[in-house]
């Protein structure tokens, strides 16, 4: 059976496991993989140097402010890629500025969604997010 | 012997008076009778004591001699007798042959004296004709009744009529006598006083002449006295007084030229001087001269070289098809200003180029005799002033001209008369009285000797020597003795008088005590009777010349002061325009250096510690060298260092003289110096130096002019260097703005960074809480008990609460940030879709919204949109007890500067409070009451500031609230109200 998974790029400990929390409670089938900044998660994507590159995830769980590379250079990188160009990345971030907002979606992103502070609401965003992407979405083939 | 006494005495008493001879001649009978009778002897003495000796009656005594004595007695009787008889008859014969020999003298002197009084009455006749005609002096002579007996040719020009209209006629007739005239006539008749008196006459068409009349009577034996009048025209001096200050130069110049002219008195040499003399004295391209000949007109001289073939040529028809015609036709200048535009105007190739152009007629009287052309390379070339000129010259050419005529006639006629030998009208005493009565000091001379024949009483009184001294002088004895103006020099007038004609020149004249002075000569060379003689009238122009004198010094002194004040202007007008200091000074040495004419100018600045002036501009090679060599003085050394130390000038006339001067190897040539210190508000910022090469160069004036501008110049230096400040301080502010707007932009960046970090850092610690208190919960539900649970819930209320904080916060700041687009908004169809969106949010209120329709503003939409949803917002909120609750969305003050409303029926506010309504987080209700962030009215606050707007609110607690806002003047109204809805 094919492994299928859901790349969660998020540096903050609390956000990591109050989002593994949800995706969980939605019953999710897919493997959460975590890399904790932006650097891990190209090494993730991309492979370090003479290594097999791991397994593309069907999902990709972005934040924006990240240590070492931050999300949206990520993203960036994943969409020059020929490899990862059409992988859907949904932005999950606390910010909502618009100038995050507008780079984000020029830089090809699927989705942005703000975190809210309330965690009823942010496990129901989790809960639509991973039923639409995961389940009704289409994703490209992969190349 | 007393006895024979007696006797004889009787008896010759008988002799001498035959009347008594008969009655005496007894008494001697008896006399010698021996006895004669007593009585007759008593009656004897009787009677002769009665006639003679009655005091000597005491001594008579009659005595009788003897014969011989009465024989002796007898003879000598008879021989006296003889003796007397004789005498009495010789006397009697030669006084006879001694008148006869007296009156055949008398008839000899008489027919002598009558032939020579006959010459000199043919002579002097003559004489006075000449001098009557010639004199340009009005002459009249009246008889007391007013007839006219004679009058010159000058009082016929003068009136404008011939002489012979005048001759016979009563004065009273003549049309311009007024009454005023006829009550000064009836005047002098009664005090007959000889005081010039002063008329003005105006004949018809003609200027009215003012002349100084100068009335004499003349009387002389067996005729009835006559009047002289002796007019002088004065009119021209009384209107060139008038017009002297604002024409003096033209008039001088135009005076130059018809004194060089009056002399010529052949009109082809008189034309072409007259016209180079205009051209050349003001500049004129061309002037010519055409005079009317029959009825058309002829160029008579031109000054332009390619026009030369044209005179006596070109002849140009009396009519308006040439602009000369036109002038001589209607008598009247004209100024052309461009001459391809008048289509008078003739094209005459040799006088092509012409521009402009302004000619003026020369009138004599009221005739036109021709026109006097000037003409320009340039368009526009004439002014008013120009046709004044023109129109003098013209006026004295025409007279000139006229003169010219007039002597050739007048020489005509004195040679006609000279054969004619006209009828003696006057007498010698005539000629004389006139003679000595004219204005004008008048000499008659010799021509060869120069030796003077006659003089007037004008002439003696003018040279104070009686008339003998004066006949035994020459002309050489009462004339300054200094060439040009020596005998020989006179006597060479005398014999160009005598080859060209009437001359007229000025003299230095000397008189008896040696005092020199000015007089102007008219010299006439004349052939009276079989003598020739040269006539000279002398006029003292001392006045004049010293008047000529004076103003030729006030126009040197204006010259210079306007050179001055020029150069003052100058200096002002730079200090205005240049304000930087070192070309300013520059510019400023030059202009001085040029326009006064000075060896050198410098100007010394002190420097900042007040220890050296430093030179900072000078003119010529001296300056560039010593300005690069950093020429600089200590205070107190040298003129300048002297000057500056003391805040003086200092002002040597001779250099060599003054102990404090600095000798300087640039400027070798400076023999006056002069160090003026720039000194503003008591400060001495530095000198001025100026030299010359003349040893006393300065005169008061220039120091006080140059002082003036010095001063000038110390405002303006001053003035410069507070512009370079200001200018310095100008960048320095401009670089403080930079400065300040990269801090505020660094400011703005890092607010940018806080507000990015507090979205992001500040919710996330947040969302912690919530979420992990979500979490126990939901995993530890059952660990918990309703306490704890309510604890936690409550954790998670605050915690919420504090992420809408941060959002109002983040919404805030961001407003403060983001550009203003403003554009067209209509509020009412913002104002409708809010209200559309709360009515969606609340569909159970009911509540009445009324909002004005077209309220079209200039602003940012998406901002108006956040105003209109937090006012709105509020009211519907704070209406949300009432029953019924009533917003409305309006406009007041439409005509000057809108002030929009929301309004509301709703809980209102305590006017107490109102200064907090617009605080970030102020709320005046407890949340719990009405839910809100309080950063709603924060927000429309600085909305509307960043619009250029105000806002403010008016409520009463439970009577609703009204809050009210103006947007910037820049409100374009009502243009796309249409397209919108």
């Amino acid at each position: 059976m094919n492994r299928r998974v859901v790349l969660l790029v998020e540096d903050n400990p609390d956000d990591e496991l109050l989002t593994i929390r949800a995706l969980k409670k939605s019953k999710m089938l897919n493997e959460i993989i975590v890399v904790r900044d932006g650097a891990e998660a190209l090494a993730y994507l991309f492979g370090e140097s003479g290594n097999t590159p791991n397994l593309l995830p069907e999902l990709i769980l972005l934040d924006l402010r990240l240590p070492k590379v931050d999300g949206l250079e990520v993203l960036r990188r994943l969409r020059q890629h020929p490899r990862t160009k059409l992988l859907p990345v949904v932005v999950l971030t606390t910010s909502d500025e618009e100038r995050d907002v507008l780079q984000s979606y020029d830089l090809g992103a699927n989705s942005y969604v703000r975190k809210p502070v309330d965690f009823a609401q942010f496990m129901r965003a989790i809960q639509q997010l991973e039923l639409y992407w995961l389940v009704l979405n289409v994703a490209p083939p992969v190349a | 012997m007393k006895r024979w006494t007696f006797f004889l005495l009787v008896i010759l008493g008988g002799l001498l008076l035959p009347q008594h001879l008969t009655a005496t001649g007894p008494a001697i009978l008896v006399g010698v009778y021996q006895n004669p009778p007593l009585a007759f002897v008593d009656e004897v003495s009787r009677q002769a004591l009665d006639r003679w000796m009655r005091p000597a009656i005491n001594e008579v005594h009659i005595v009788f001699p003897d014969w011989l004595v009465w024989l002796l007695i007898g003879f000598v009787l008879a021989s006296l007798l003889f003796m007397l008889t004789s005498f009495i008859l010789w006397r009697r014969l030669h006084a006879k042959t001694q008148s006869l020999l007296e009156k055949n003298r008398q008839l000899r002197d008489e027919a002598l004296k009558r032939r020579q009084a006959e010459l000199a009455l043919s002579l002097s006749e003559a004489k006075y004709r000449a001098i009557f005609e010639s004199t340009p002096e009005v002459m009249v002579l009246l008889d007391l009744e007013g007839t006219i007996l004679d009058c010159n040719a000058a009082a016929s020009a003068c009136v404008d009529r011939p002489c012979d209209q005048i001759v016979g006629k009563s004065f009273r007739e003549l049309p311009f006598v007024t009454p005023h005239i006829q009550s000064m006539w009836e005047n002098w008749l009664l005090t007959k006083s000889p005081a010039p008196i002063e008329v003005q006459i105006s004949v018809a068409n003609r200027e009215p002449r003012i002349l100084s009349v100068k009335p004499t009577l003349l009387q002389w034996e067996g005729q009835s006295p006559v009047l002289q009048l002796l007019a002088h025209d004065i009119t021209r001096e009384r209107l060139t007084e008038r017009r002297l200050h604002e024409r003096t130069s033209r008039l001088e110049l135009i005076s130059k030229i018809v004194r060089r002219t009056t002399a010529i008195l052949d009109v082809d040499r008189l034309l072409p001087r007259a016209t180079v003399m205009i051209s050349e004295t003001f500049q004129y391209y061309g002037v010519s001269i055409l005079l009317v000949d029959g009825d058309q007109l002829r160029v008579r001289a031109t000054t332009m070289e390619g026009a030369k073939n044209l005179i006596g040529e070109l002849i140009l028809p009396i009519d308006e098809t040439s602009l000369s015609g036109w002038v001589t036709l209607h008598g009247q200048a004209q100024i052309v200003p461009d001459v391809s535009q008048d289509p008078r105007y003739r094209q005459i190739p040799e006088m092509a180029g012409t521009r402009s152009e302004l000619l003026v007629p020369l009138r004599l009287k009221q005739k036109v005799i021709g026109v006097l052309d000037a003409q320009s390379l340039e368009i526009n070339a004439f002014t008013e002033l120009d046709l004044f000129t023109m129109q003098t010259i013209a006026d004295q050419l025409a007279m000139l001209i006229e003169n010219a005529r007039l002597y050739e006639e007048a020489q005509r006629e004195i040679s006609e008369r000279r054969r004619t030998e006209a009828a003696l009208l006057a007498s010698e005493q005539r000629f004389r009285m006139m003679f000595n009565e004219l204005n004008d000091a008048l000499f008659i001379h010799e021509p060869q000797s120069g030796k003077i024949l006659n003089v007037n009483t004008k002439a003696c009184a003018l040279y104070q020597y009686s008339h003998e001294e004066l006949l035994r002088l020459n002309v050489g004895d009462i004339s300054a003795g200094v060439s040009p103006y020596t005998q020989d020099d006179a006597l060479a007038w005398m014999q160009k008088a005598q080859s060209e004609g009437a001359q007229l020149f000025e003299w230095h004249a000397k008189d008896k005590s040696g005092h020199l002075f000015w007089v102007e000569v008219n010299m006439r060379y004349a052939v009276l009777g079989d003598e020739a003689q040269i006539l000279v009238t002398v006029r003292d122009i001392t006045e004049r010349r010293v008047a000529a004198k004076e103003r030729e010094e006030m126009l040197r002194i204006l010259a210079r002061r306007s050179t001055q004040l020029r150069t003052a202007a100058e200096v002002a007008k730079s200090a205005i325009t240049i304000l930087d200091t070192e070309r300013l000074m520059q510019h400023t040495v030059n202009l001085i250096q040029q326009q006064f004419d000075f060896y050198y100018v410098g100007i010394f600045l002190v420097d900042e510690a007040r220890e050296y002036a430093i030179l900072r501009a000078g003119t010529g090679e001296a300056g560039k060298r010593m300005l690069a060599e950093g020429h600089k003085l200590a205070m107190g050394k040298g003129m300048i260092g002297w000057s500056v130390k003391y805040g003086r000038a200092r002002i040597a006339l001779d250099v060599g003289e003054d102990a404090v001067r600095f000798d300087n190897p640039y400027l070798p040539k400076t023999r006056s110096e002069m160090a003026l210190p720039l000194i503003l508000r008591g400060k001495v910022l530095g000198a001025l130096t100026v030299q010359s090469e003349e040893a006393a160069a300065f005169t008061e004036e220039d120091i006080t002019v140059l002082q003036a501008m010095v001063d000038q110049l110390a405002i303006a230096i001053e003035n410069a260097r507070l512009f370079e400040e200001q200018q310095r301080f100008n960048e320095e502010l401009e670089r403080r703005v930079i400065d300040r707007t990269a801090q505020l932009e660094a400011t703005n960046h890092e607010l940018e960074a806080f507000a990015y970090s507090v979205s992001h850092d500040l919710r996330a610690p947040l969302r912690s809480i919530d979420g992990f208190s979500l979490a126990l919960l939901e995993d530890y539900n059952d660990l918990l008990d309703d306490v704890g649970k309510d604890y936690l819930r409550r954790v998670r209320a605050a915690s919420q609460r504090m992420g809408q904080l941060i959002d109002g916060m983040l919404k805030l700041s961001r407003l403060t940030r983001d550009e203003l687009r403003r554009q067209q908004v209509n509020l009412s169809v913002i104002a409708e879709e809010v209200v559309t969106e709360l009515r969606e949010g609340s569909p159970e209120r009911d509540v009445t919204v009324s909002i004005a329709p077209d309220l079209v503003v200039n602003g940012d939409p998406r901002l108006l949109r956040a105003v209109l949803e937090n006012l709105l917002g509020n009211a519907w909120k704070f209406t949300g007890k009432r029953e019924h609750a009533y917003i409305e969305v309006g406009v007041t003050n439409v005509d000057t500067l809108p002030i929009y409303y929301v309004k509301d029926n709703g809980a209102g506010f305590d006017m107490a409070y109102v200064d907090k309504l617009f605080g970030a987080f102020q709320r005046l209700h407890r949340t719990t009451e009405f839910k809100g962030n309080g950063i709603g009215l924060a927000t429309v606050q600085r909305i509307i500031h960043r619009h250029g707007g105000k806002v403010w609110a008016e409520g009463e607690v439970g009577a609703g609230a009204t809050f009210y806002f103006t947007l910037d003047s820049y409100v374009a109204p009502h243009i796309t109200t249409q397209e919108e809805t």
